[in-house]
């Protein structure tokens, strides 16, 4: 009953679970210098209603991509989104619709991210939010999916 | 084609020329060996050539031709060990021919060749009649005849099972802009091609497609079980070429990135004609017509510039006919990721043309015939849509007339409306007002004004009028509990720019016998992934009874007035917020609050809110007289910051009793409340008690 704002962000892919405590410094080497530490976190638990929708939107949609993570046809990004990376190991017929898929949730990963800034109350942390995600989306998927190294290549974990 | 022809009928000149000497009659030759060394033509040329005849009997004679290398033109490699053995060639006075043949040589592309050879050569015009067969083609057979005269000449070649994915290496190896494909395509191919000297006249060619499987390297062009034809014919002209092409889709799926098609039946079908200017890098596209039966009928034509950085010069296109669903799934939806038409079911009828001008779209004139479109997230709908849009980029205004029989928005029914609109190149205004039923009320739109361009975010603006909808209608289609009353408002002054929509003017509820009035509503992005909703309300006069008896929550009596002053809400929740309810002050009502209300607001406080109530005697009495009741809540990052009435000792007052007894005040402690722990409470207590308490 007495209030304990925002609940534990529920991580989207099952592998992906960030600590409720997690953390990050603004990337920004001036910023860090005009805000304490203490202020420089970024609360990525932090929970909106925005957020909250976002995140149920990509668990539902989380099943329907999961095979094509495992796969191959789809890998993680350098920037925390997701990208085809071989359509060819998707059959004709439903080409299109993984595209939709990674096209939507392209969308709610972008909005995510930027929700999160928001209700920390720097939105201008938008970038750094999307790259600690980034790295988490990676560390956490399981072995076998492809994500994409700092070169822009595709490997595999 | 034509200088090497010179240079064979050079050679068969001579052969038979040395044929003719043999059987003269004095003449014991048996065998003749010439050795020719080196012939060259344009493009070609053959190393180290010797010819050797052998006399058999009264005129015939065994040939033998020998020669090392052939360069051939680039695309074709070269030849080498080449030798064309006939072992009777009949001589007659007018022609020397081998009606039997062996062409042995191995080919740089083709690798290692034993080809059927048959040829007749006529003396007196110089014609050429030759026969290959068996030319083993990546895969397949290819049989050529050739008829060459002094000036015409008529290829024909007929491959069986060619291997696609070699073929069109080889294509790309020629020069030729092709996809280079995998898989296991394979090709029929018939072609007749005739000339005149060293130019080309007609060329005809049929191909066969069939592939079980094909894939371009990335998986942009790909198919599986196809089964198409292709028609071509190409005469060359001054400038360039003209190229009648007629394609048949019978079976199978292509996937060229991003669409997707499945082979029809009855087939889909291409047709073409279109004019190919080389040193202009130009295609006049003569006119073509696209059938795909089920989804579109097209026709048009068009000028490209290809080394232009705007190719499209112009096209037209006339659209005879699109049916839904099938134009909007496999030619519209791969266009619609990440849109708000991305997820639509569809049926219905189009029609109308499309014209682009220098790489801009310069017309559009489609019908709707019958169109229902409902978006599958339940954003929205409009069903039978019919009339006529009209656009042209240019400054004159266009007349555009629309109606649709039913439609909704966040699943509020519309009703039938018809509007006339004048668009020009960029803005659209309603030309008359028009009324669009919503629920049992109505929307009066007095003007409506779009402004869009190139670089411009989309702006609109309307003036208009809610006639009364019920609440009833309004709050179950909402799937909120049902409302009694009525939603009405002036909306002057409607704005929506880049996304963001704000109302101008007041909407007025009429509910619970009081009213609500909503102040600086604005919405962003309302269709988008985050929509936020900002206002401002008042509530005047509430009827405390006919508001407890609508959400089950146990009887109230009295009257309530209240403000909620910034409503932030996102993805239609709120997250900031500062309210207050109380009983007006100088309200004369009937003040009696029931045992279960106040057991409902008890057990919704869980001890923190709530809960003076002694449960010895004060059971006994089924209602409580009150002096006043009130609640206020300032929400901010999921708390809310809580109040009452007045101060108490220790908390405030969220009900305060009467001097008189039954005394009964109801006391919250809680400062701050987890305002989702709140709702889910206030949840439980409306649910549970399905029961109305009168």
């Amino acid at each position: 009953m007495f209030t304990e704002p925002g609940a534990a962000v529920e991580p989207v892919e099952p592998q992906s679970r960030l600590p409720v405590s997690e953390s990050l410094s603004a990337g920004n080497v001036l910023l860090d210098w005009f805000i304490s530490p203490a202020q420089a976190k970024a609360d990525l638990s932090v929970n909106t209603p925005a957020i909250q929708q976002l995140q149920a939107s990509m668990e539902q949609r989380h099943k329907q991509l999961a095979p094509y993570y495992k796969t191959g046809a789809i890998g993680m990004t350098g920037d925390g989104e997701l990208d085809m990376r071989d359509q060819k190991l998707v059959p004709l017929q439903e080409r299109n619709a993984v595209k939709g898929l990674v096209a939507k949730e392209n969308a709610d990963r972008g909005a995510l991210y930027k929700e999160i800034a928001k209700a920390n109350g720097h939105p201008e942390w938008e970038a750094d939010i999307r790259s600690t995600f980034a790295k988490r989306w990676v560390s956490n998927a399981p072995a076998g999916w492809w994500y994409m190294d700092k070169q822009g290549a595709w490997k595999q974990k | 084609m034509m200088l090497p022809r010179r240079r064979v009928v050079f050679v068969l000149l001579l052969a038979s020329g040395l044929l003719l000497i043999a059987v003269l009659p004095g003449f014991a030759v048996d065998v003749v060996r010439l050795k020719l060394g080196t012939l060259e033509g344009a493009g070609w040329s053959a190393e180290a050539v010797s010819v050797q005849l052998n006399w058999l009997d009264d005129g015939h004679a065994g040939l033998l031709l020998n020669t090392q290398r052939v360069q051939l033109p680039e695309a074709l490699g070269e030849l080498s060990g080449v030798v064309l053995s006939c072992p009777r060639v009949q001589l007659t006075a007018t022609a020397a021919s081998c009606a039997q043949g062996t062409l042995k040589a191995h080919s740089s592309i083709l690798g290692r060749q034993n080809i059927q050879t048959r040829f007749r050569y006529h003396f007196d015009s110089g014609r050429i009649e030759a026969g290959l067969s068996g030319v083993r083609v990546h895969d397949g057979t290819l049989a050529i005849t050739a008829n060459l005269s002094e000036s015409h000449w008529q290829l024909t070649a007929s491959g069986e099972a060619l291997s696609l994915p070699a073929v069109t290496r080889q294509l790309v190896a020629a020069g030729i802009t092709l996809p280079v494909v995998e898989g296991n395509g394979q090709l029929d191919v018939t072609a007749s091609i005739t000339g005149v000297a060293a130019q080309l006249t007609e060329a005809d060619v049929e191909i066969q497609l069939r592939a079980a499987e094909l894939s371009d390297a990335d998986g942009g062009i790909a198919a599986e079980n196809l089964d198409i034809s292709l028609h071509a014919v190409v005469t060359p002209g001054n400038a360039g070429m003209q190229v009648v092409l007629d394609m048949v889709g019978r079976q199978g799926a292509l996937y060229v990135e991003p669409v997707f098609l499945e082979m029809p039946s009855p087939p889909l079908t291409l047709s073409a004609r279109f004019d190919w200017l080389s040193a202009k890098q130009q295609l006049l596209l003569q006119s073509f017509t696209y059938r795909h039966p089920g989804s579109v009928q097209l026709e048009g034509n068009g000028q490209f510039y290809l080394a232009a950085d705007a190719p499209l010069q112009a096209l037209r296109v006339e659209v005879l006919q699109a049916d839904f669903p099938s134009l909007y799934h496999t030619y519209l939806k791969p266009w619609l990721f990440g849109t708000m038409l991305a997820d639509l079911d569809t049926s219905g009828q189009i029609s109308g043309a499309l014209h682009w001008e220098k790489g801009k779209l310069s017309h559009v004139s489609l019908d709707p015939l019958n169109l229902s479109v409902d978006d599958r997230e339940g954003r929205f709908a409009l069903d039978t849509v019919n009339g006529r849009v009209r656009w042209d980029d240019s400054t004159t205004t266009a007349r555009s007339e629309l109606a649709w029989a039913s439609g909704s928005v966040f699943r509020v029914a519309l009703g039938a409306s018809r509007f006339s609109f004048d668009a020009s190149r960029d803005s659209v205004r309603l030309v008359e007002p028009v009324e669009i039923p919503v629920l049992d009320g109505a929307l009066g739109i007095d003007d409506f004004q779009l402004e869009y361009g190139e670089n411009l975010p989309l702006r609109w603006q309307v003036n208009g009028l809610l006639e009364p909808v019920s609440l009833s209608q309004l709050s179950l289609a909402l799937g909120w509990p049902e409302l009694a009353g009525k939603l009405s408002g002036v909306i002057p002054n409607v704005r929506y720019d880049d996304g963001d929509l704000k109302v101008g003017g007041i909407l007025l509820i009429r509910v619970f016998e009081g009213q609500v009035t909503l102040r600086n509503l604005s919405l962003e992005r309302p269709f988008g992934l985050v929509p936020r909703l900002q206002v401002d309300a008042r509530a005047d006069n509430i009827d405390l009874e006919t508001l407890t008896r609508t959400f089950s929550f146990g009887r109230i009596e009295g009257r309530l007035n209240g403000r909620i002053d910034g409503l932030d809400m996102e993805s239609w929740r709120p997250v900031a917020f500062d309210a207050e309810f109380a009983t007006p002050k100088d309200d004369s009502s009937r003040h009696r609050i029931s045992q279960k209300a106040v057991d409902n607001i008890s057990s919704i406080g869980g001890g923190g809110v709530g809960g003076a109530l002694s449960r010895s005697f004060l059971r006994f009495f089924e209602d409580f007289p009150y002096d006043r009741l009130g609640i206020r809540c300032r929400l901010a990052n999921g708390v809310c910051d809580m109040g009452g009435v007045e101060p108490a000792r220790n908390g405030y007052y969220l009900v305060k009793g009467r001097l008189i007894p039954p005394r009964l005040d109801v006391i919250g402690y809680a400062d701050r409340v987890d305002w989702d722990t709140l709702i889910a409470q206030i949840m439980a207590v409306t649910v549970q008690q399905e029961v109305v308490v009168e």
